[in-house]
């Protein structure tokens, strides 16, 4: 009953933690300088960051912005086709 | 809850009352209280205990849950090493202007989108909306090269506050929120502000505005956390010690300084938040519902 009803608003949440989620940048540049053992703490943001005012490579830097945006932009799609069924 | 609160829910009022259900009811409550309180607090707590931990003390495996040898002078320590007072200056300065910037200039395109109505107002509109579409993440690089060179001007604005400010201001969210507040004030006052022969800056000074409060509250907060907590764009573009906010100058300083007054420095960082947050709590949560889907 409870779960069927809220399922937007649940794909919505889910939707938007995915977003901020893929941007997470803080943590692993603290917690693991960005890269951990064999860069499994690499995130998309630090490798933007790290290609864009480390490696003097703003064009690449761009373009990894760009594939995350595309990436992204897959995930709102979803979203957007779970919501057109409902109606 | 022992009285009969007068709704119905899942669970009806005699199931609760009884025996079993009653246990029940009671232990999930406590469960759910305890576990939300220690989740919130839990990490606050070992903030402020970590600070007053001796530098071993703070090193040490298993970590002690309480400081043996409690040392405020940490706390002094932090002040006076990382000069927390320029840093703290230099982070509310730059909330300051972002909350005036935004005021203004976001008031205004909010007026003139909801009231003044100019031609393609519709399309701007959904432009701005589509900048939401973008990540933060995304706009990082081409921010960064714009603000190293402004076009048209052509003027350097690393360690200026406007690198700040001037992202800040241009902010669709606080824009829309604030248009569909305007949108929900009656047109009739508009109107009647026009037969007394008020200018539309005169209707926007005199009538919008001073009903506009509550949300011109949460915008204001909005703008102050949104500076406060940012952490990669004022890193990037106040690379001088002299400009650097509060969130950077602890990070660039905890390289080099013990642990316990890193944490020390922290807490003091996270004290006018917190401070914001307990005085304008009531003005957050509504703001946060204004601007939500609401399901």
């Amino acid at each position: 009953m409870t779960i069927p009803q809220t399922r937007l608003i649940l794909a919505l949440l889910a939707m938007l933690q995915i977003v901020a989620t893929m941007q997470l940048f803080i943590e692993p540049l603290i917690l693991a300088n960005g890269a951990g053992a064999e860069d499994s703490a690499t995130s998309v943001a630090y490798l933007i960051y790290q290609h864009g005012f480390f490696q003097n490579d703003l064009n690449g830097a761009a373009a990894l912005g760009v594939i995350m945006l595309v990436v992204l932009a897959g995930f709102s799609a979803v979203y957007v086709r779970l919501t057109a069924k409902q109606d | 809850m022992a009285q009969d609160s007068g709704t119905r829910t899942l669970i009806s009022q005699s199931q609760l009352s009884r025996g079993r259900g009653r246990v029940i009811y009671w232990t999930l409550l406590v469960v759910v209280v305890a576990g939300f309180t220690l989740v919130f607090l839990g990490p606050l707590y070992w903030m402020v205990t970590g600070a007053l931990k001796s530098g071993q003390e703070i090193a040490q495996t298993p970590p002690s849950l309480f400081p043996k040898d409690p040392q405020p002078q940490n706390y002094i320590d932090a002040w006076n090493n990382l000069a927390l007072a320029k840093l703290l200056f230099n982070t509310f300065y730059y909330a300051i202007g972002a909350v005036l910037f935004q005021l203004v200039f976001d008031t205004a395109a909010a007026y003139s989108l909801s009231k003044l109505r100019p031609m393609f107002g519709n399309v701007i509109l959904a432009l701005m909306l589509g900048t939401l579409m973008i990540p933060a993440m995304v706009l990082i690089v081409p921010q960064y090269v714009t603000v190293l060179d402004l076009p048209i001007l052509h003027i350097n604005l690393l360690d200026s506050p406007f690198a700040i400010w001037l992202p800040m201001v241009a902010n669709a969210f606080n824009i829309f929120l604030l248009k569909r507040f305007f949108d929900s004030i009656p047109e009739e006052l508009m109107a009647a502000a026009l037969m007394d022969g008020a200018t539309s800056m005169r209707t926007l000074w005199s009538i919008i505005l001073p009903l506009s409060r509550p949300i011109l509250g949460v915008v204001s907060i909005f703008a102050v956390t949104a500076v406060w907590k940012d952490f990669l764009w004022p890193k990037l573009v106040m690379p001088s010690p002299e400009t650097r906010t509060v969130s950077v100058g602890i990070y660039t300083f905890a390289g080099g300084t013990p642990m316990n007054v890193v944490i020390a420095a922290s807490v003091i960082a996270a004290i006018p938040t917190v401070i914001i947050f307990l005085i304008f709590q009531r003005n957050i949560m509504s703001g946060l519902t204004t601007g939500s889907l609401k399901g």
